[in-house]
């Protein structure tokens, strides 16, 4: 009877680490679905309102909410201090703070960046053009993350119960 | 109010943003030392941000920096800001309208459709001053109404800044009354100073502003929408406005507007303006004037000169 228990006590906690691990991948698609969102509203907030990067940040911040709208609203309130601060530093450097806080993959890191640089444009279709660009690369990242995942799961499922009936055929 | 004007981690505007309140105008050239003007004298600053007295050895600003410059008062969003550099001009945070010399680009047809090598700015700040209208209250807001009134002066006069006192009182209440509805056509941005659609300078609390808006569609759009007991508009000149105010006065709506003109007379003479005399639309006209180094105005009711004054 212990046997019994202790054996779906292993199982569980084998299944267990795989269910975290696909946790923290669903975890990372959905940190992608919210920065395609963002640049959506960037997109939106530019044809319709002709609002300054800042002041679309500050807007877009308080409608995400989450880390992604901390983010954005610290960019906002640095651009409006009226120090002489440049958008993309500006951007870069609260990227990296959030980069870090939220633990992204390099791929991630490096589309973030990039948003930062590709702005500043004085005509605003190629501005839109250019966040569209990011958008659409933010898409193909989320759809490569996803597919990765549901092939993924099936496996770290099927590893991680078999790596517990492993551990209890050792144990017994 | 003056904060947005430049930025506040660079120690060469410090003494300019101390002195402020003084300072009527800024121009900065490419390549040119900065020149400062108040009331009575023309400034600049040197390496250091100190004052001089001596504008040919100010500072001389670069291309680049006054790039740096168009950027920060733009948020490094110059997209944001097309019509705004198409028209000539920005307006600021604090109402401080920044006027843009360059090279026009412009289409076949000789449209302007953006200004390029942007090589001059001039920095207006704005001053409020709050009260010059304080003589002539009585003459607009009688037993309980308010007369259409029209403002007549030559450039820099200050027919917009009367303009402003008498909106900002007839909204807050005047002499013990209420305040009414204000409706504010400000097609030029130059009365309320709107920054992102909130007036920067006072012109009340009971003022609804259409900004950066066409007087005629402003008007129309206010009369349907914001119930106003007076509509002011900055610088009459079309057709349709006239008609427009002519329909409005039927309507119990008062107008209060300006116009450009060196002396009544001159006014009269334009022909778009002649159906307001004939039909005598504004019961008050008040001609501004400049006399030396005072501003000073007579106002008309009903033909007779009520009252002469220093503003």
């Amino acid at each position: 009877m212990l046997q019994m228990l202790g054996s779906l006590m292993i199982l569980l906690g084998t299944m267990g680490i795989g269910y975290s691990y696909i946790q923290k991948e669903e975890k990372i698609i959905s940190v992608i679905e919210n920065w395609e969102h963002i640049m959506q509203m960037f997109i939106s907030e530019i044809t319709y309102k002709k609002q300054p990067l800042a002041f679309a940040c500050y807007e877009i911040g308080e409608k995400v909410g989450k880390e992604e709208g901390r983010c954005l609203k610290t960019v906002a309130d640095r651009m409006q201090s009226k120090n002489r601060e440049s958008f993309w530093i500006v951007w870069e450097e609260e990227c990296r703070r959030y980069s870090k806080r939220e633990k992204l993959t390099e791929e991630m890191k490096v589309n973030l960046r990039e948003f930062g640089v590709l702005t500043g444009f004085e005509d605003e279709e190629i501005q839109k053009r250019m966040i569209e660009v990011q958008g659409e690369k933010w898409k193909s990242l989320r759809i490569r993350k996803q597919k990765e995942h549901r092939e993924r799961k099936r496996l770290i499922w099927i590893l991680s119960s078999c790596m517990g009936i492993m551990l209890i055929l050792v144990l017994w | 109010m003056y904060q947005s004007i430049f930025p506040r981690n660079n120690q060469l505007w410090k003494e300019i943003l101390a002195n402020i309140k003084q300072i009527t105008e800024i121009r900065i050239r490419a390549n040119k030392p900065i020149l400062i003007y108040t009331n009575q004298k023309e400034l600049s600053i040197d390496k250091e941000g100190n004052l001089i007295y001596v504008p040919e050895k100010g500072k001389i600003f670069s291309y680049p920096e006054l790039q740096q410059l168009l950027d920060f008062w733009c948020q490094d969003s110059r997209y944001a800001f097309q019509n705004e550099i198409k028209r000539g001009f920005l307006t600021i945070e604090g109402g401080h309208r920044i006027g843009i010399c360059g090279e026009v680009v412009a289409d076949e047809s000789g449209n302007v459709q953006s200004i390029k090598y942007i090589s001059t700015v001039n920095i207006r700040i704005a001053h409020e001053i709050k009260g010059v209208a304080d003589k002539i209250m009585e003459y607009i807001f009688i037993n309980k109404q308010i007369r259409n009134t029209l403002l007549i002066s030559a450039p820099g006069a200050g027919k917009t800044t009367l303009l402003r006192d008498i909106i900002r009182q007839l909204s807050n209440g005047y002499g013990g009354n209420r305040g009414v509805n204000v409706g504010l056509v400000d097609e030029r941005g130059e009365i309320g100073a709107c920054f992102q659609g909130i007036p920067q300078l006072d012109v009340g609390i009971r003022t609804d502003i259409l900004d950066n808006c066409k007087k005629a569609e402003g008007m129309s759009r206010l009369l349907r929408t914001m119930t106003p007991a007076v509509i002011a508009v900055d610088e009459l000149g079309s057709a349709e406005e006239i008609e427009l105010m002519q329909q409005m006065s039927g309507n119990g709506c008062a107008v209060i507007a300006t116009i450009h003109g060196n002396s009544i007379e001159e006014v009269k003479q334009k022909k778009m303006l002649k159906e307001i005399w004939e039909h005598q639309i504004f019961s008050n006209i008040i001609f501004l004037f400049r006399n030396q180094s005072y501003f000073c105005m007579e106002l008309y009711c009903e033909g007779e000169v009520k009252l002469c004054c220093r503003c």
